[in-house]
């Protein structure tokens, strides 16, 4: 897959790991990685742009005895997932279209 | 690798983020570790499977292009030099006057230091005069008068001590904002 795409796909992937429930790193990498590969350098990144950018919130937990940095999606996020799905209902028009030209020639 | 170790390492190499930003990317991978552990995975395992720390620094870069090394900025400017070395030396002239100028400045100040420290010298002869002066000859009015001058000489050579060592902080700053501003035309022209 184009490097650039799978970059947006991740992204999404990670918002929507969160939409039932906040999630934790290792939990996050385990969840998206079943769909999309995903690896823990990759998520950090995708973390931090998505909290900078509004989509997540983050709280601390003692879980055992240490903290546990859980990510929440935000009002924001919820919509990015809905933009999305949209978004990708006109791709697939654009991918129809493409199937079909090229059954012409 | 142990965990300890591994962060450890990791922090050196994060050492072009702020702090707030390199505890959160060390606790981010202290957190992973630990989580992979309590599952039953062995410490050095788990460290493995989180990736190598050139690994890390370089999603790290690659994500955040505006995170300028300190080291690399400072090799950036050394080159941008030199590309002008003609205008350095076309410069040149400008560069004797500026230097010219502030040594001129800072031998005024330091005269000014000089005159002040010969002040209070002479204030002290003075006293020194008056109190040899004191065990041959009564006091009188006239030591009276003397003791005030006295006191006139301190307070002169206190204030222009005082004022000359902030004229020299002042000549000092101009002196570095009149090269700042020459070598960053230099740097501009490039």
């Amino acid at each position: 897959m184009d490097a650039q795409l799978k970059k947006g796909f991740i992204e999404v992937c990670v918002l929507a790991a969160l939409k039932k429930e906040p999630s934790y790193g290792y939990k996050i990498v385990s969840d998206v990685s079943k769909h999309i590969e995903i690896s823990e350098s990759t998520l950090y990144p995708i973390l931090r742009r998505l909290e900078t950018n509004g989509s997540l919130e983050t709280y601390s937990k003692d879980i055992n005895g240490r903290i546990r940095k859980y990510y929440q999606l935000t009002r924001l996020g919820h919509l990015r997932i809905i933009d999305f799905i949209d978004e990708w209902k006109e791709m697939e028009k654009v991918i129809e279209f493409i199937k079909e030209s090229g059954e012409i020639i | 690798m142990k965990r300890k170790e591994f962060i450890k390492q990791l922090d050196k190499q994060l050492y072009f983020l702020k702090y707030e930003e390199r505890q959160d990317i060390l606790n981010y991978y202290n957190e992973l570790i630990c989580d992979k552990t309590d599952l039953g995975l062995k410490e050095e395992d788990a460290v493995l499977s989180v990736g190598s720390i050139e690994e890390i620094v370089s999603k790290l870069k690659e994500s955040n292009p505006d995170t300028v090394e300190p080291k690399q900025g400072k090799i950036k400017t050394s080159n941008s030099h030199g590309g002008n070395i003609l205008l350095f030396f076309l410069l040149i002239p400008v560069w004797i006057i500026l230097g010219a100028l502030s040594f001129e400045m800072v031998v005024v100040v330091f005269s000014f230091i000089i005159a002040g420290i010969a002040i209070e010298f002479s204030a002290i002869v003075s006293v020194i005069g008056l109190i040899s002066s004191a065990t041959v000859a009564p006091l009188s009015l006239h030591t009276v008068t003397i003791v005030g001058m006295i006191i006139v000489l301190f307070g002169l050579g206190i204030i222009f001590i005082r004022g000359s060592i902030l004229l020299f902080k002042g000549v000092f700053k101009l002196i570095k904002l009149m090269f700042k501003g020459l070598s960053r035309t230099l740097r501009g022209a490039n």
